[in-house]
């Protein structure tokens, strides 16, 4: 059964390259446009990893983080912080909010696939 | 990246880059007449921010690196370190005139800036005065040539490591791809836990 990752960001193109790059390695992608919508769909179907961007309207990435976190089904599942350069003082707040990791964009397909794969792992 | 799904990204990335500059023209001229509404400049940084980030994933990289700069601007007065003048709306108008005509350029790697990309520029660089630093910054230095460096690290996780998803396995799995690792377990704090909980960790290397 391939694995299901929800993908969390508030630009369409960031969700389409993010969805492109991983069904095309076999993962089944399910988006979401800012946290409270991520927060809605991964209350109702199990997700084997999250990848988010912090900054977003209505819940950003940190306090979806800490909502899932509270999850049972989610206190172990792989979350993962897409951030980019400027935003690397986020990592200490991230870190301290359970998050697994972090990709720094821009990114190259590669490196999110490697990412993916030792988390997954 | 295969060149179809660039084409598609990049297409998508200009119809969204699109309605971001519409937006942004808005909060703009709003935050002239607000220049303290939190939200509005919030509004303004997250537009350039995704304007960057997406930007730059989807090839254009002259305009993510020029956005950047109005970026950290708007990050400064969110922080409340700047505060926003009629002379930063004036300037940040004309930026967006100018991620147009990057938009246009589409994922080119000249250097030679746009007269408006320059002209932009120099009106925030008050607003940013490591901008100069860093065209001033000098060449790193060349280490002499050594031997193979060794460490020795001690690693101790925190006993709620589990609940962060994170797997110290997996961690002193990717030291092994940095060169030749010895690796012992000190299980010292497992003897002795009274109260041994199955979700924690009692381990350290």
């Amino acid at each position: 059964m391939a694995k299901r990752v929800l993908a969390v960001d508030d630009s369409a193109t960031m969700r389409q390259l993010l969805k492109l790059t991983l069904s095309r390695s076999g993962y089944e992608v399910v988006e979401a446009e800012d946290g409270a919508k991520a927060l809605q769909k991964a209350s109702a179907e199990i997700f084997d990893l999250v990848l988010s961007d912090i900054n977003m309207p209505v819940m950003n990435g940190i306090e979806l983080l800490r909502s899932l976190r509270k999850l049972a089904q989610y206190r172990f599942t792989p979350i993962v912080l897409v951030t980019t350069e400027s935003q690397l003082e986020k990592k200490q707040e991230g870190k301290a909010a359970g998050a697994t990791g972090w990709i720094v964009k821009p990114f190259e397909p590669e490196q999110l696939l490697a990412v993916v794969t030792k988390v997954l792992r | 990246m295969e060149l179809g799904d660039l084409e598609q990204l990049q297409a998508s990335f200009r119809h969204e880059a699109a309605d971001l500059l519409t937006d942004l023209g808005g909060a703009l001229l709003l935050l002239e007449q607000e220049p303290r509404n939190a939200e509005v400049v919030n509004r303004v940084f997250r537009a350039m921010h995704t304007l960057k980030g997406s930007g730059a994933s989807a090839g254009f990289r002259r305009l993510a690196n020029f956005v950047h700069h109005v970026e950290e601007v708007f990050n400064r007065i969110r922080n409340q370190q700047l505060e926003s003048t009629p002379e930063l709306i004036d300037a940040t108008l004309k930026a967006c005139d100018c991620c147009e005509m990057l938009l246009e350029l589409g994922s080119t790697d000249s250097d030679t800036p746009l007269p408006l990309e320059a002209e932009v520029l120099l009106a925030i660089r008050p607003f940013l005065p490591e901008m100069d630093k860093a065209a001033g910054k000098t060449q790193p230095t060349t280490l002499a040539a050594s031997g193979p460096a060794r460490y020795r690290i001690g690693f101790r996780p925190n006993r709620e490591i589990f609940f962060s998803g994170t797997d110290p396995a997996s961690l002193l799995l990717e030291l092994t791809d940095l060169g030749e690792i010895e690796i012992r377990c000190d299980t010292g704090d497992l003897l002795h836990a009274d109260d041994f909980d199955p979700e924690k960790c009692y381990l350290r290397w």
